[in-house]
């Protein structure tokens, strides 16, 4: 049995990628830069280059938890909550925003999904 | 925060968009030797033998709790981008569903009767909903028409029944199948 391609690796990999992106996006922040991207980017980064399996299944789940993870950090810098942040995310939407959320999203699905690691096994779809 | 109407119609959209990509997934393991030996083969290898575990084992649990888990996953990101809860809603509805609806059918077979002793019956091809028995029978019966892959709307197999002359040309084994014949051809050329 195997949940969602498991490898505490890979996670552990994405987890430092996350922190790194959370300083990272703030810093940015404060210089006028929206960078919700930096998360997907970090994230992933951070999974290939510890684990030794690729799998799609990790990417996408890694893609879905560093969005999240961005949309949070753009909550809490709005200094409302962060139930109001995630409630009201979609009214401070604009197609540009969008664009950034989803080239981290992408980023993280693909490098997420792949190994740096020269000889790294591929997980079948569901195994 | 979306009103009650659209609510609704993201939750059924959700719900019935996840069945037909489960059941085009399920058509398309079913003709895929290495995935079905590798993950679903061992599914109707219970199916064919005695009860060997309580109405779901680990296995079918993880199985069925994955995909749908991936779909609410990617639902919840729906919910956050349009701020309709119902995406999200729909996920977690599709996941109830798959676990109930095959603990109801697997409360039929025991150790006493095996899944094919229960007799179920062949199935009407209909366009309605696919109630538990319908979906049974491709437990019993894999190999045998009329499909019954679906889980909600029996439509998604008439529409994969009618594509399948398409469809199964492009799948894992109808394409090794075509490899295999190919390097014999060339083998014959070669000697």
């Amino acid at each position: 049995m195997n949940w969602l391609a498991w490898d505490p690796r890979a996670y552990l990999g994405a987890l430092v990628g996350a922190v790194a992106a959370w300083f990272a996006f703030g810093a940015l922040l404060e210089a006028g830069h929206f960078a919700p991207w930096l998360f997907g980017v970090l994230v992933g980064v951070g999974a290939a280059a510890l684990t030794r399996e690729k799998t799609l299944v990790r990417g996408f789940i890694l893609a879905a938890l560093a969005t999240w993870t961005a949309a949070v950090a753009q909550a809490l810098a709005q200094g409302q909550g962060i139930w109001h942040g995630l409630v009201h995310f979609h009214e401070f939407l604009t197609p540009s925003s969008f664009a950034l959320y989803a080239l981290g999203f992408a980023v993280a699905l693909f490098v997420g999904g792949t190994s740096f690691h020269r000889g790294a096994t591929t997980r079948p779809l569901g195994a | 925060m979306a009103g009650l109407v659209p609510i609704l119609l993201a939750v059924l959209s959700v719900f019935f968009l996840a069945d037909l990509i489960f059941a085009v997934d399920h058509y398309l393991v079913h003709h895929d030797r290495p995935r079905y030996r590798l993950m679903h083969g061992r599914h109707h290898k219970r199916y064919f033998g005695k009860k060997d575990a309580p109405q779901l084992d680990a296995y079918e649990v993880t199985t069925y709790s994955s995909a749908a888990l991936m779909l609410t996953v990617a639902m919840s990101l729906v919910t956050l981008f349009t701020g309709n809860v119902g995406f999200v809603l729909g996920g977690l509805l599709k996941w109830i569903h798959s676990l109930t609806y095959h603990y109801y059918q697997h409360g039929w077979w025991s150790e006493e009767k095996k899944v094919r002793d229960l007799e179920l019956g062949r199935p009407k091809p209909t366009w309605g909903l696919a109630h538990a028995k319908y979906h049974a029978w491709h437990h019993s019966n894999p190999d045998e028409e009329p499909f019954t892959y679906a889980e909600s709307w029996a439509g998604f197999d008439r529409i994969l029944e009618w594509i399948d002359p398409w469809l199964e040309r492009r799948t894992v084994n109808a394409r090794a199948k075509a490899a295999k014949a190919a390097a014999a051809r060339q083998e014959v050329r070669n000697s």
